[in-house]
């Protein structure tokens, strides 16, 4: 068994993007493969960058998730034959999966320009270039 | 013209030269004991500290312009070409 971080967009006109028949959906897809859930959630309901599909909109549900190496190419074929999924993109992890955050954590995370950054945001400040 | 002012002209521009090649540190493994922790914060799913790397467009930025090491650059490429695959940033031709 290895662990996997898989992030699936649903689609709003098919699957209802309330936060329990997304994940339904999500970990139906998983466990029919012998898959194990360790967290799902509701990742955001937000404007795709582009449209697929004709859809503007989309659900997007974050899994973390422990599966049989063999069974992974069946869940991604699974996800990709079903109209309710728009796209799927699971990602081995190392030997531990990373910290689960949502949308509105990374939105926390963000820093703003009045209040002071906060610690643990990642230095990312534009360097200035010697020219 | 005196040997003497041309050597230092030579000098002044070999000077000038090094200022200008000399590289910051990698601003994710900057301060860090291995670059492991700081490539580690590299996220895919993080949109808005990807969108740092990118041109409003949504190109990536050369490693020239965002100051990257090589494998941090490399990490990145990978991340913004995820978020795209997953319709969190726009492709551009």
């Amino acid at each position: 068994m290895n662990k996997y971080e898989g992030m699936f967009l649903l689609d709003n006109s098919k699957v209802k993007p309330d936060v329990a028949e997304c994940v339904a959906a999500v970990s139906e897809a998983i466990t029919k493969h012998g898959g194990t859930i360790v967290r799902a959630e509701r990742w955001d309901e937000r404007k795709l960058a582009y449209e697929i599909r004709k859809q503007k909109r989309g659900t997007y549900v974050l899994a973390h998730f422990e599966a049989d190496p063999t069974k992974v190419a069946a869940i991604r074929n699974d996800v990709n034959l079903n109209e309710n999924f728009l796209r799927s993109m699971v990602i081995r992890c190392g030997e531990d999966f990373p910290t689960f955050l949502t949308a509105a954590d990374y939105e926390a995370m963000r820093p703003r320009r009045e209040e002071e950054p906060v610690a643990d945001v990642v230095k990312t400040d534009v360097i200035e270039e010697e020219v | 013209m005196a040997p003497n002012g041309s050597r230092a002209k030579a000098k002044d521009k070999k000077k000038r030269l090094k200022k200008l090649t000399e590289r910051t540190p990698c601003r994710w493994c900057k301060g860090l004991k291995t670059c492991e922790e700081g490539l580690a914060r590299i996220d895919w799913k993080n949109v808005d500290q990807l969108q740092r790397f990118v041109t409003p467009q949504g190109k990536i930025f050369s490693r020239k312009r965002s100051g990257n090491c090589s494998r941090s650059q490399s990490l990145l490429k990978a991340a913004v070409k995820y978020a795209r695959q997953m319709a969190l940033m726009p492709y551009v031709g």
